[in-house]
């Protein structure tokens, strides 16, 4: 009878939204029609600040931004603070499940010769591909979160197939620690040399390099470094068991 | 470079992300961090703060006015004192406070809606942990999932005014939306609105609140009542003011939820023999009457509202939940004749309740005034009414628990029977100077508030250009 | 017609947290909704025959059929916070379980 109501409930808010978002619901586009209106085409263009102008890859120079991949440009520099905020609230849920897990021990879970060996052989090389995929968050898909999710799974791997896994977990809350804090202070950094919060201050270098776009790469090895730990800090913690007295 | 409004939001967060590994320290950072703030808010000048370099509507940035002014002053001071008069418990849970507070510093500057949802995810996530310290995690689970569904509808809103007006940006986002078809902006509007109704406690969704504000504890249920619902009533007053255009279906509808949940709030309240049930209703009740406020466009009675509730609720709060850890229990039966134990905790009691209902010389008579006054201006001659037969109800309910908790006449009557509780150990000097202190702000407030109000309508001219009720229909 | 499927799996998951009392049930439902809105989100900055919004050496100049990035900006802070909260979730389902021995929440009311 619940069900019934419900599913008559969920049918006339499908028939309500449909009918009323009609016309709101086309949002598509031909390439001719956007130009007049779309925001992102500053960011696309590397043009918020009034001097952009067609890029290039792999030539232009100095941009405003400097990131080949704009949704990075985006998350890690036009809108930082909103990754600023998403880091924030990773930290307080790996925070409340360390809280909530507190007391309790780690279980080792028994594990079988096939795990451990190929444990052992994948797990430094996904900790390797992490590392790539939030060192090249500028010039490819990816970034810190994917990277650092990464990390943690290798750790994940790593702890399902070995029988001891170090029960100190002190690293793990200095380099969550550390990242978190200099990111703010790169932030800071930004406030003195450059007079705003979270400001790109460096030199942004060529489009399309390694080194280049100011300080988005560091933002990303920070945030690589603190979601792979605060991951591997969740996925630890859940681990735990109540002890039995 | 160092008065820069920033410093709210990037100081609680250094000290969080440091509090970590610093765990001997953190009590100290906390303090210092809240104390540093209120430096910051005298220096910071107000204005503009853009982020990251880039000009809205393309970056980011921080709106500091007299608006958000008051409600960051309040919400530092109230819970400094919380997290001294809770030291013990505030010190379980250091980090999560200290990063609860740069959510709502951010909550309450921010210019950009997309920031907005960030933050208000930070609170409420930071509020699910903190209600964890009710020991009810049940209560935290509901509370949880309902938070999160408004969260999800909050960022739709979010993402449709960014489909349809371009730009995400909240001072005169109202003109952007009003000048879109009904059709279109409505959805939207509903969204947001709904977004907000769970931390607002507006009815249909307010169930969490009688449990995790019903089971609170000295921490938890001053934090919730004085600080969290007052910055929600802040942010949902500055959408009001900036984002949300009310259509006749939204306005409506927000007005019926609003004025339900605070008559049902208050009803609710009357019928409670538990000391914490009944503040945790009449939170929810107030609540609505704030938000009938600013739907009504009085802002400045709401703020009143917010302000009052919030000062009276966290002396009504640190008592009650103090009391009721002392005693084992929030029944009436348990706490009768409690005060005669306990004058000073008394005094500050009945002053905050005395004024939370409204009684002439206190700062709530003339938040109650105000809000009257500006709804017979508006011309629904029904709605005042219905605020002050409420009233009556509330003013019943606090009356009928000020004599209990007192039983001035039955005092020797009791103690002859042994119906008196034994005295037991509720404070320490320091916490009953905190709430000493809180009630002497609130009693100050009260004497002038002419003043005080003179000084609230100075925020009038920077909101009132956009208060336009139902704009969106003359499109 | 991909909007359609965000808002189908948002009804979807509305449809689970109203039916179901079971606490790991609940959460799923939960994922089900935030998926279906991230997908809602993505479908905003759609265009037709548009490119991922990075510059290659391939394709160095494409700017004009880019899609817009900013949703999709706005997706990945919407998964973190999704995760999150779902790993908060499930920490609270799973201490209710320790405490009452079942994740059904019908089987354990009358908590007060």
């Amino acid at each position: 009878m619940k069900k019934l109501v419900s599913l008559f409930l969920i049918l006339v808010l499908a028939f309500f939204l449909t009918t009323a978002l009609d016309q709101g619901l086309d949002f598509w586009h031909s390439p001719s029609q956007l130009d007049a209106f779309r925001m992102s085409n500053a960011f696309v263009q590397n043009d918020v600040l009034g001097e952009g102008g067609a890029l290039v890859f792999g030539e232009s120079k100095n941009l405003e931004s400097g990131s080949a991949n704009i949704v990075t440009s985006i998350v890690v520099d036009y809108r930082s603070f909103d990754t600023l905020g998403e880091i924030t609230v990773l930290f307080l849920s790996a925070l409340g499940v360390g809280l909530l897990m507190g007391s309790g021990v780690r279980t080792t879970l028994r594990s079988g010769f096939i795990l451990k060996t190929a444990a052992k052989m994948v797990a430094p090389l996904m900790l390797l591909t992490g590392i790539y995929i939030f060192t090249h968050g500028h010039l490819t898909p990816g970034g810190g979160f994917p990277g650092g999710s990464m990390m943690a799974t290798a750790f994940l791997l790593h702890y399902f197939g070995s029988d001891t896994v170090k029960s100190n977990l002190k690293p793990l809350k200095w380099i969550e620690s550390t990242a978190g804090a200099l990111y703010i202070l790169l932030g800071l950094a930004g406030l003195f040399v450059a007079g705003s919060f979270l400001q790109n201050f460096l030199p942004t270098g060529t489009l399309g390099h390694l080194v280049s776009a100011g300080i988005i790469p560091l933002v990303y090895v920070l945030v690589g470094l603190k979601v792979g730990s605060e991951v591997s800090g969740i996925v630890a913690d859940f681990s735990k068991t109540e002890v039995v007295s | 470079m160092m008065g820069s409004i920033i410093w709210l939001i990037a100081l609680p967060l250094l000290a969080a992300f440091v509090s970590v590994v610093a765990q001997t320290y953190q009590y100290g950072l906390l303090v210092v961090t809240l104390l540093m703030n209120l430096l910051v808010l005298f220096a910071a000048p107000q204005g503009l703060t853009i982020i990251g370099g880039y000009e809205p509507p393309f970056g980011i940035s921080l709106l500091f006015d007299q608006y958000a002014l008051i409600a960051l002053l309040l919400i530092q001071v109230l819970l400094l004192l919380i997290i001294v008069l809770a030291r013990p418990l505030a010190k379980n849970y250091t980090p999560v406070i200290l990063v609860m507070l740069a959510g709502l510093n951010g909550m309450l500057l921010t210019n950009d809606l997309f920031n907005l949802f960030v933050m208000i995810e930070i609170v409420s996530i930071a509020a699910f942990i903190l209600s964890t310290a009710n020991g009810k995690l049940t209560h935290t689970f509901h509370y949880l999932i309902l938070a999160t569904v408004s969260g999800v509808f909050f960022l739709l809103g979010t993402v449709l005014v960014y489909a349809y007006t371009g730009i995400l940006v909240v001072q005169g986002l109202m003109m952007r939306l009003a000048s879109l078809p009904v059709a279109l902006s409505l959805i939207p509007m509903m969204l947001l609105i709904f977004g907000m109704a769970v931390e607002l406690k507006l009815v249909p969704v307010s169930s969490w609140a009688k449990n995790i504000y019903g089971q609170a504890n000295l921490l938890t249920g001053p934090i919730f009542a004085a600080v969290l619902a007052p910055a929600f009533g802040f942010v949902f007053g500055r959408m009001m003011n900036e984002v949300i255009v009310l259509h006749s279906l939204t306005g409506y509808t927000l007005l019926v939820m609003a004025i339900s949940t605070f008559v049902l709030g208050e009803l609710a309240a009357y019928r409670q023999t538990d000391l914490l049930k009944t503040l945790a209703f009449s939170s929810i009740g107030q609540s609505g009457l704030a938000v009938m406020m600013f739907t009504l466009g009085a802002p400045w009675a709401g703020i009143l509202l917010l302000i009052n509730n919030a000062l009276a609720k966290s002396i009504l709060y640190g008592v009650a939940t103090g009391v009721t850890a002392a005693y084992g229990n929030a029944s009436m039966g348990v706490l009768k004749g409690v005060f005669y134990h306990h004058r000073l905790l008394g005094v500050a009691f009945s002053l905050a309740s005395l004024s939370l209902v409204g009684i002439p010389l206190f700062l709530g008579f003339f938040a109650k005034v105000s809000a009257v006054m500006a709804i017979f201006s508006t011309g629904l001659i029904w709605v005042p009414v219905i605020i002050l037969l409420t009233a009556i109800v509330e003013g019943a309910y606090v009356m009928r628990w000020l004599l209990q908790l007192w039983s001035p006449a039955f005092e020797g009557y009791l103690a002859s029977k042994k119906e008196l509780p034994q005295k037991r150990n509720v404070f320490s000097a320091q916490q009953i100077l905190v709430v000493g202190v809180l009630a002497v702000i609130l009693f100050t407030m009260g004497l002038m508030p002419q003043r005080f109000v003179d000084a609230l309508q100075k925020t009038q001219p920077a909101m009132a250009q956009y208060e336009m009720v139902g704009q969106g229909e003359q499109q | 017609m991909i909007q359609f499927a965000g808002i189908a799996l948002i009804l979807i998951g509305i449809y689970g947290l109203m039916t179901t009392k079971h606490m790991i049930k609940l959460i799923i439902a939960l994922n089900v909704m935030e998926l279906g809105a991230n997908i809602f989100i993505i479908s905003i900055g759609f265009v037709a025959h548009g490119l991922a919004p990075i510059y290659t050496a391939d394709l160095p100049n494409q700017a004009f059929s880019f899609v817009d990035p900013l949703p999709q900006a706005m997706v990945l802070t919407a998964i973190v916070i999704g995760f999150g909260v779902s790993a908060l979730g499930l920490v609270v389902a799973q201490n209710i379980y320790k405490k009452h021995g079942t994740y059904d929440l019908s089987e354990i009311g009358g908590e007060e």
